[in-house]
């Protein structure tokens, strides 16, 4: 490479100074110093006391019954399994979404041609309900496992393609210019354009999808299988045994938060080029840029 | 090797309803440093797009070192570098980061990227700032970034489209100094794309003016040190020629092929 003898002293617009050094995030901790969350937790505790006390135990159970009940199935192998048996459902389930979804909404942002067609297909399967789809899956499938992840997967699969196409499709053309200027290899465009221009999309379907994968597959496991939350759920409201459902349903509630917290973290891990929403850029004190788009100024 | 790095012959471009360069003829000769001026609409970004083969012409022939830059649009990875209006720099990536990319883009062996990202960005003036985010930087500084993208490629030809227009008269006046002594420092061939006649008369040691519909109206050399009253001659030679009723300049438009007027 040829050498120059321009010097490297500080120069206009080279800005030395000028933008401050790079700011701390914040730690993804500072929720749980929040005192609102404990006083609204409280509140709620006090309220569902109060109504346990002029309420009968299959309406609404008392807080001891229901940690105790809550103690039992986290103490017993045999409970636990139904509670992980579920999770694991909905992870394979999403899993198997995402990867299908993904490559379609890639495909259909990559070609029109794919768009005209899979885009009408996939939006027609997202209007289907839920029940259709659990319904389907009893008649065609006698493998309860089979029926669940058909289930999981008809259902969550077209927030991944769409929320993937979407995000395909908000790809700034000026950076695509760009990197076609250097003539990139396929790959290379994939890799450094597309796959960190898609992936905030990809983060919200996910965060959405955990949601409606924890709702649906309640509702497919009522349907014939043995293992697993909802059939807990369904051996529960035969008996008539509410705390047993409270408790299978906080724990699926909790086990959610969790997961939804796990995802966050690795969201903001991910995504840390991202200016923090609401305060000025560190350069100019001007408006923080979008995710996708670089902002166009001077 | 040819003298001419790039070449328009009788070039013509037409999109649908719109005749955006016509009988457009020009050579620009290795290690020159050209501006192409004129008002909006003259067909400048046309021509720019031509050089960099992002489409073809219509009609008459476009060489860029003897290629087509269409046709073979891959033989000039490495030859040819952008340097954009906005920076355009990738969000997600850091400055040191936005250079190595343009050198992977480029298919620079990777063992070479982080030496010479760190090299570039430090002699546009910013070292200690590599692992900023875009965000984080200034728009002056975002487009030394750019800069350094461009040349850490080591391209031939260096083709800048508006780069400096969208920042501050003393940081664009900065930079245009660098570019210039950065493109003969490094033997590159510059051509920059530009509305602003003080930014032609700046950089470039030669002037084409462009008209519409998208035609040579003349073809300026600027003098390496030149006095006020140059300056102001050719100020008002290249402004009447910008004028879309102005008569086209006699004769400079055929010396081109051969070197400035």
């Amino acid at each position: 490479m040829a050498t120059t003898t321009v010097s490297t002293s500080p120069k206009p617009g080279s800005g030395h100074g000028a933008a401050g050094p790079v700011a701390e995030r914040p730690s993804p901790w500072r929720r749980f110093r929040d005192p609102s969350l404990p006083i609204l937790v409280a509140v709620l505790l006090g309220i569902w006391a109060l109504t346990s006390r002029f309420t009968a135990e299959y309406t609404v159970p008392t807080i001891p019954s229901v940690a105790q009940e809550m103690w039992s199935i986290l103490t017993s192998w045999e409970s636990l399994r139904n509670l992980l048996t579920t999770l694991a459902r909905v992870g394979v389930g999403l899993a198997a979404a995402f990867a299908v979804g993904l490559a379609l909404g890639l495909a259909m942002g990559a070609s029109s041609a794919a768009a005209r067609y899979l885009l009408p297909l996939i939006r027609f399967v997202q209007g289907i309900p839920s029940l259709s789809w659990v319904i389907i899956a009893v008649i065609w499938f006698a493998d309860v496992e089979l029926r669940v992840w058909f289930v999981m997967v008809l259902v969550t699969l077209p927030g991944f393609a769409l929320q993937t196409y979407d995000s395909y499709r908000a790809i700034p053309a000026e950076l695509r210019d760009m990197a076609r200027s250097f003539r990139p290899g396929r790959w290379a465009l994939f890799r450094e354009i597309t796959l960190p221009a898609i992936t905030p999309g990809v983060f919200t379907a996910w965060k959405v999808n955990l949601g409606l994968g924890i709702r649906m597959v309640l509702i497919a496991e009522l349907v014939g299988a043995t293992v697993g939350v909802g059939a807990q759920l369904l051996s529960a409201q035969q008996l008539f045994d509410m705390a047993s459902v409270v408790s299978w349903t906080l724990l699926l509630a909790v086990c959610m938060l969790i997961i939804q917290g796990v995802v966050e973290l690795l969201e903001s891990w991910v995504l840390r080029y991202r200016p923090r929403v609401g305060l000025p850029s560190e350069a100019s004190g001007r408006a923080a840029t979008s995710v996708a788009a670089p902002r166009v100024e001077g | 090797m040819s003298a001419t790095i790039i070449e328009f012959d009788r070039v013509n471009k037409v999109f649908p309803g719109h005749h955006a360069v016509r009988d457009l003829s020009f050579g620009i000769r290795r290690g020159e440093i050209v501006s192409i001026v004129g008002v909006t609409g003259c067909g400048k970004s046309t021509t720019f797009n031509l050089i960099l083969g992002l489409f073809p012409p219509t009609d008459g022939t476009v060489r860029v070192q003897d290629h087509d830059p269409h046709s073979e649009f891959d033989w000039f990875r490495r030859r040819i570098a952008v340097v954009f209006q906005d920076a355009r720099l990738l969000p997600w990536r850091t400055a040191v980061q936005n250079v190595k990319v343009g050198m992977k883009f480029a298919g620079i062996p990777k063992e070479h990227w982080d030496a010479r990202a760190r090299d570039w960005l430090s002699r546009l003036g910013l070292a200690g700032r590599e692992d900023a985010y875009p965000h984080q930087l200034s728009g002056g500084q975002r487009q030394r970034v750019s800069l350094a993208r461009a040349f850490a490629v080591d391209p031939e030809i260096i083709l800048c489209d508006e780069s400096f227009s969208a920042l501050d008269e003393i940081t664009a006046t900065a930079l245009r100094a660098e570019f210039v002594e950065l493109v003969r420092a490094n033997g590159k061939t510059g051509v920059v794309i530009t509305h602003s006649l003080g930014e032609a008369l700046t950089l470039g040691e030669r002037i084409l003016v462009m008209r519409p519909p998208g035609h040579l109206a003349d073809d300026v050399a600027v003098p390496a040190d030149p006095s006020p009253e140059e300056l102001e001659t050719l100020r008002e030679r290249v402004l009447t020629a910008m004028t879309p009723e102005a008569p086209d300049s006699p004769g400079p438009v055929e010396n081109t092929q051969k070197g400035a007027v």
